[in-house]
């Protein structure tokens, strides 16, 4: 019988190997569509869920003595050193257990109040005839219309903060507020709205509840919520790199995001508001980039060589205990 | 001031197929390198091997292990000595095993187990457990121990375990071994030289 540490400490040895060799493959390649990157980091995150309970089923004899010495790496040998009367693979676990606590804590945290701040704003929402709702339903329809996509629906809410987001794993929805109308120029709007628009063009939504959910399950492990949180970033910078493709203005996303997050700086507060911050400046300067001209499209079949990755990966960790 | 657009540049080509396989290649190779020295980590810091380690000789092994190992004082004349085997195992207690061979058959016939730091059992690579069809206890001169006879397959012999000296002491002897003979070895068990 595999006690729920020594499946638990597994899932958190292959995460650690399966995210350390995606970042190597990823610069050393090198791959620089986020799109690409993306799926990527989903196989790091993915595969240490899938693989460990499938090597307790399908492999039993990984669990033999024999094994041990065939094995690349077994976490069991770390348990024998003993502190403070406590093997040193369990106090380790318990130690990052609670590092993985604090990454994803606030995240759900900053989910959950966005969730209720948006039920709240669609139940106030500002009625169908108002200048600001006219104008955003106009830009979003050209925008859509440019994009060959269905416009989605709109809820505008009566805030002069600077909020445009999409919702609705099911029926995608754009929430805006009516500062973002008085905040952005014209081209900003456009660029906002092409960015969130291709989030729902790409599913983001559903993709980041998927995210969350890997996430949640691997709780204990902070390598999988910091991946998770990169893979975020990917998201973020795909939809970016589309905006950019449509409107033809880098620059004027890079604007928007800056003025929106002006817009909202009571979000911004303490480490993790310094972070996103950081995360901030990063689209902004992969924005300027793209304004000289570099754009990373994902080439096409691309899951080819992150499902060859996997297959090697899954190889590796048969060896990891 | 909104900038002007601008086109989206081409694409840049995609690292060719030979590429993502040397690059995927070296990557896994060396999480492997990296994945094998974390391994030895904890080996090193304990002073044991990774796995099983064989030696030369009695001596090598104490040396490497600074302690004597207890060995029996009576050692019949139809068994050979040195060890025709020593070796060091990975595992809680440090375990050890010595294979002696029959001096007129060559094969094996006893087998020493001991841990030397404390008493742990004696790890399944080392000493491959059997199904045991007796088992009852035996007095070593006031150490009470247990003698089982087990067997596998067509194999059979007979185990006796007990602890001296906070260590686990397993003597296994194969046919060819009486029982008496067996408890006059385990009773000369001590540290020195046979």
């Amino acid at each position: 019988m595999v006690a729920a540490t020594d499946l638990a400490a597994e899932v958190l040895a292959h995460g650690i190997v399966a995210a350390a060799a995606v970042q190597l493959l990823i610069r050393r390649l090198p791959v620089a569509a986020p799109a690409l990157r993306l799926r990527y980091r989903l196989l790091a995150l993915a595969l240490p869920l899938l693989l460990a309970p499938a090597f307790l089923v399908l492999a039993p004899f990984r669990r033999d003595d024999w094994f041990t010495d065939l094995a690349l790496f077994d976490s069991a040998r770390w348990q024998r050193i003993e502190v403070a009367g406590l093997g040193l693979r369990d106090a380790g676990l318990a130690l990052v257990a609670v590092l993985g606590l604090v990454l994803l804590l606030p995240d759900v945290v900053r989910l959950f109040v966005h969730w209720r701040r948006d039920l709240r704003a669609i139940r106030h929402h500002v009625p169908g005839d108002d200048p600001a709702a006219i104008r955003l339903r106009d830009e979003v329809a050209a925008v859509a219309r440019q994009m060959e996509v269905r416009p989605p629906r709109l809820m505008v809410f009566d805030t002069p903060a600077a909020v445009l987001h999409c919702r609705g794993a099911l029926r995608p929805t754009i929430v805006a507020a009516r500062g973002i109308v008085e905040r952005l120029e014209p081209d900003q709007l456009q660029a906002a709205i092409a960015h969130e628009l291709a989030h729902m063009q790409r599913r983001d939504v559903c993709h980041s509840w998927a995210l969350l959910a890997l996430r949640a399950v691997q709780w204990f492990n902070p390598v999988a919520q910091v991946l998770g949180r990169r893979a975020v970033q990917e998201t973020e910078w795909e939809a970016d790199r589309v905006a950019a493709a449509v409107t033809g203005r880098p620059l004027s996303i890079a604007r928007a995001l800056v003025t929106s997050v002006r817009g909202r700086d009571t979000e911004f507060l303490g480490l993790l508001g310094r972070s996103r911050i950081s995360a901030v400046e990063a689209r902004c300067r992969r924005l300027v980039t793209m304004h000289r001209g570099a754009d990373h499209p994902a080439p096409p079949h691309a899951w080819r060589e992150p499902a060859v990755a996997a297959v090697g990966l899954a190889v590796l960790l048969f060896f990891v205990r | 001031m909104s900038a002007p657009p601008v086109a989206a540049a081409p694409p840049l080509p995609a690292p060719s197929r030979t590429r993502f396989v040397l690059v995927l290649a070296a990557v896994l190779a060396f999480t492997a390198g990296l994945l094998r020295v974390a391994d030895h980590v904890p080996g090193w810091l304990l002073g044991e091997p990774r796995a099983v380690r064989s030696y030369d000789s009695v001596d090598a092994l104490e040396r490497d292990v600074r302690t004597r190992l207890l060995l029996p004082a009576f050692f019949p004349e139809t068994l050979e000595w040195p060890p025709a085997r020593v070796r060091l195992s990975a595992g809680e207690g440090r375990p050890t095993r010595l294979d002696f061979r029959d001096a007129r058959t060559g094969r094996i016939r006893v087998v020493l187990c001991q841990t030397i730091s404390h008493d742990a059992p004696i790890p399944r690579r080392l000493l491959p457990p059997g199904i045991v069809t007796e088992e009852r206890a035996v007095d070593l001169a006031g150490t009470p121990a247990v003698l089982t006879l087990a067997g596998n397959g067509d194999e059979r012999w007979m185990d006796l375990s007990w602890v001296a000296q906070q260590r686990r002491v397993v003597v296994r002897a194969y046919p060819d071994t009486d029982e008496s003979e067996l408890v006059r070895l385990a009773r000369s068990v001590h540290r020195g030289r046979p």
